[in-house]
């Protein structure tokens, strides 16, 4: 709308200054009326003598302008505002008495507004909407100017004297309005700024002009340079609070303020500015939609300088202004963010790549050139898989067709790969992690992606030397381990002489201790194992419910001592190979299958007080979603402590121990359950739980069948 | 009296298992490293070798190559006690270099030691 007013105005002025006469101006005017308030019709009346004088009608039929003049005694809308001086805002028709009742039967709302110049009504200006419209404030305020303007251009045309002045309004104008146009494109706003405030200035016949936005650190209105016809300090020094003078008051209340006398508060303001000659003032907020950036203010030395029309003008050209302020002030932010991404992309040490929606590389920093060697010239307009290539953990290929850079493009989910590879400028190859995270612009929709990527080479030295580390450490604990262990068996088995009951539970209850330490160490030997990927899985077929009856058998005289039923169970099974028994062919690992059997029942046993530890091994069945067809389920079920839900989903994390009163004395490390998982993953199975707190749990976990 | 020959370069736990073999009644001889093995064995000529795998300089496995080759000292029965870990690799190795038993330390109590060296012994 803002737009589009000063473009208006620029065009009736320059209508009505190339029009030669009255009749050659009005058709060329109301279509730019029309068009710019988007209204149906309109019409243009004159005052002549006591007759107002139709002068133009478009879009209500010839026969309106048949009609004859309207005197003052027949009064109706025209006439009630050529005496009022103020619009008036129809918004039913049909309610009203209106004197031509072609009107009446066509139009539904209306506005109409007095056509004034140098204080003086120089007729009436109506237009027309066929269906039912609220006209709002904006509308009419924009209809009122361009009548006024109009007026102007009339009483110009009839009085050749004036001519010159217009012919100078004509050209600030229209290079106001050039300006308004190019906000787009320009990109020195300063300049811009100055234009603008210096044009309104001129057009309004102002002394200075200033643009006064709001610090919200400082919670003041201050003066931006630059302005017109004030120095730097005249700048400087023009601030106010934001309830001081009019320009507080204007930009409070977020309407314009005319003041052709100078208050005492907006005097004070004024003197500390050095601006003491000043005696009229116009000021105007600048808005952009909700938001007061700030006022724009210009001065006069002449008392009573400005008009209601200079105002509603001044109005109309503010909100061009605050355009431009707006864009200025974003485009020095988007400037100095640019300057920061810019900054923060050469300073990370991490690699940053950016491609467009077709996965096109079109940016590297230059942390990205010193880890992959390349320069971002050579790289852009080419596809990753192009260029650095992309290698998975096991250094095979990753395809074009299965980037996840095409991933993310597509469905604009944040991805993270953990141990990749990519290749360098010299061929060679190193270990990065990626972050992949989808652009997009103002609409949501995915233009492009950033991809961030870290060289880990290092890292993982790193994190090899610890876990060799760890691995020689926990060897070395080992050793003193068993000494004490030793040493330790053989006093309770009286080696050293009888043992009086109470030294005998003394010595039992460190060798339990030692033995803790002992699982310690020996779980963390195989966090480390595991972690570094030295553990070797070497799958052969082997009948697992012979295993079971193995572990069953090693295992039951934990489970005697506790009194508790430990058993196995074939369920389901596959038909034997020739054979009368029942057997479940696995391909697996022997002895880590062993230490899955075993970790799981001796936890079960660990875990349960009273009743039983039952094992099947059942082939699996479609209806459980867990496992595939081809596959072996073993079921460790006991009738022990069960666990929570929430227990149950941390269950397999390193560390992880259920705490309760029942499980303080139970002692672990919190890793058997870890590594557990870690050993069936490894051979291709799942591991899962089932459990009722308080009811017992069940351990499944499944292998491939052979 | 048995004798038995702790080659185990760990004082700590050379001692534990030595102060074991004489509470049982065993003639013990010890032996700090892989070397030292290989001159004591056939000097002492003892009944059975308790012989650990991780030493410097000369390791286990290479103790037992050089004793299987001395005519003297080949049928010595011998038993890794080790925490080298249950590694097939190592067990397999072992089991091909004619040894009789591989006990992994930590995992075997002293007494559990005493059985198999016992075992061994009868065999013999």
């Amino acid at each position: 709308m803002e737009g589009i007013a000063v473009d208006t105005l620029y065009q009736i002025t320059k209508i009505a200054a190339e029009a030669k006469d009255l009749p050659s101006l009005w058709e060329p005017l109301f279509e730019v009326v029309l068009k710019t308030l988007k209204v149906d019709a309109g019409t243009i009346m004159t005052l002549e003598g006591d007759f107002l004088v139709r002068r133009v009608a478009i879009g209500m039929g010839q026969d309106i302008m048949k009609e004859p003049p309207i005197p003052s005694a027949k009064g109706g809308i025209s006439w009630s505002v050529v005496q009022s001086q103020k619009p008036r805002i129809i918004t039913d028709l049909s309610k009203e008495k209106i004197a031509s009742k072609t009107l009446s039967e066509t139009m539904h709302s209306l506005v109409t507004v007095p056509m004034i110049t140098r204080s003086q009504v120089i007729g009436v200006m109506s237009v027309f909407t066929r269906k039912e419209r609220q006209f709002s404030d904006k509308d009419v305020n924009l209809a009122q100017t361009v009548a006024n303007q109009a007026a102007g251009a009339i009483v110009n045309i009839r009085s050749a004297e004036i001519l010159e002045e217009n012919r100078r309004r004509l050209a600030e104008l229209g290079a106001l309005n050039e300006l308004s146009r190019s906000i787009g494109t320009l990109f020195n706003f300063e300049e811009t700024l100055f234009s603008i405030v210096g044009l309104i200035t001129r057009l309004l016949r102002a002394d200075y002009g200033a643009i006064i936005l709001f610090n919200h650190q400082e919670k003041l209105l201050k003066a931006v340079l630059p302005a017109v016809n004030l120095n730097d300090w005249q700048v400087k020094d023009l601030r106010m609070r934001s309830d001081e003078g009019v320009a507080g008051e204007s930009f409070c209340k977020g309407v314009p303020v005319l003041a052709n006398k100078i208050d005492e508060a907006t005097a004070k303001v004024l003197s500390r500015a050095k601006l003491t000659d000043v005696k009229s003032t116009l000021i105007a907020p600048l808005k952009i939609k909700s938001q007061t950036l700030g006022v724009i203010q210009i001065f006069s030395k002449t008392e009573k300088n400005f008009t209601e029309d200079d105002l509603r003008l001044f109005t109309i050209l503010s909100s061009q202004a605050a355009i431009v302020v707006n864009s200025s002030y974003m485009y020095r932010e988007i400037e100095e963010e640019r300057k920061k991404d810019s900054a923060l992309l050469s300073s990370i040490g991490e690699g940053v790549l950016a491609v467009d929606e077709s996965g096109k590389i079109i940016l590297l920093n230059s942390a990205g050139e010193q880890i992959t060697g390349f320069l971002e010239e050579e790289l852009l307009s080419k596809k990753i898989t192009e260029t650095l290539g992309l290698w998975g953990k096991d250094k095979k290929i990753i395809e074009e067709k299965n980037s996840p850079i095409r991933k993310v493009l597509q469905d604009g989910k944040t991805a993270s790969l953990a141990e990749v590879y990519l290749k360098k400028h010299d061929g060679t190859l190193f270990p990065a992690n990626l972050s992949i995270a989808a652009t997009r612009d103002a609409d949501d929709k995915i233009i492009g992606a950033i991809v961030v990527f870290r060289d880990i080479t290092r890292e993982l030295e790193i994190e090899q030397m610890k876990q060799e580390l760890i691995s020689i450490a926990t060897h070395e604990l080992r050793t003193p381990i068993t000494g004490i262990k030793g040493y330790l068996d053989m006093i309770l088995e009286g080696d050293a002489g009888e043992l009086s009951p109470d030294l005998k539970e003394m010595v039992t209850e460190i060798t339990k201790i030692n033995q803790r330490l002992g699982d310690l160490v020996d779980d963390l030997l195989n966090v480390g194992r595991i972690e570094q990927g030295r553990i070797e899985i070497k799958p052969v077929e082997m009948d697992i419910v012979k295993l079971i009856d193995e572990v069953i058998s090693e295992l039951q005289i934990q489970a005697k001592n506790k009194g508790l039923e430990l058993k196995s169970e074939i369920l389901n099974t596959y038909p034997a190979k020739g054979g009368a028994k029942s057997e479940c062919r696995v391909k697996a690992d022997l002895e880590r299958t062993r230490q899955i059997l075993i970790n799981l029942i001796g936890n079960a046993i660990k875990y349960t007080q009273t009743g039983s530890v039952t094992v099947t091994a059942s082939k699996s069945q479609i209806s459980n979603l867990k496992s595939q067809n081809n596959e072996v389920i073993v079921s460790v079920k006991d009738t022990g402590l069960g666990m929570s839900v929430e227990g149950q989903k941390k269950l397999f994390e390193k560390f992880y121990r259920i705490k309760s009163d029942k499980t303080r004395e139970i002692s672990g490390t919190g890793l058997g359950l870890w590594i557990t998982k870690k050993l069936v993953e490894k051979q291709g199975g799942k591991i899962w739980v089932e459990s009722v707190e308080g009811k017992g749990s069940t351990f499944n976990f499944s292998l491939p069948r052979a | 009296m048995a004798k038995i020959l702790i080659i185990e370069d760990d004082v700590v736990l050379s001692r534990m298992y030595q102060k074991k073999f004489e509470h049982e009644g065993f003639e013990v001889a010890a032996a700090y490293s892989g070397g030292e093995g290989l001159q004591k064995a056939p000097q002492e000529l003892p009944d059975v070798i308790l012989l650990d795998i991780m030493m410097p300089a000369v390791d286990g496995f290479a103790v037992i190559r050089t004793l299987k080759k001395d005519e003297k000292t080949k049928n010595i029965p011998i038993i890794i006690l080790t925490n080298l870990g249950t590694s097939q690799i190592f067990i397999d190795e072992a089991k091909r270099l004619g040894v009789h038993d591989y006990l992994i330390k930590y995992k075997t109590s002293a007494k559990e030691v005493l059985e198999t060296v016992k075992k061994n012994l009868n065999k013999g």
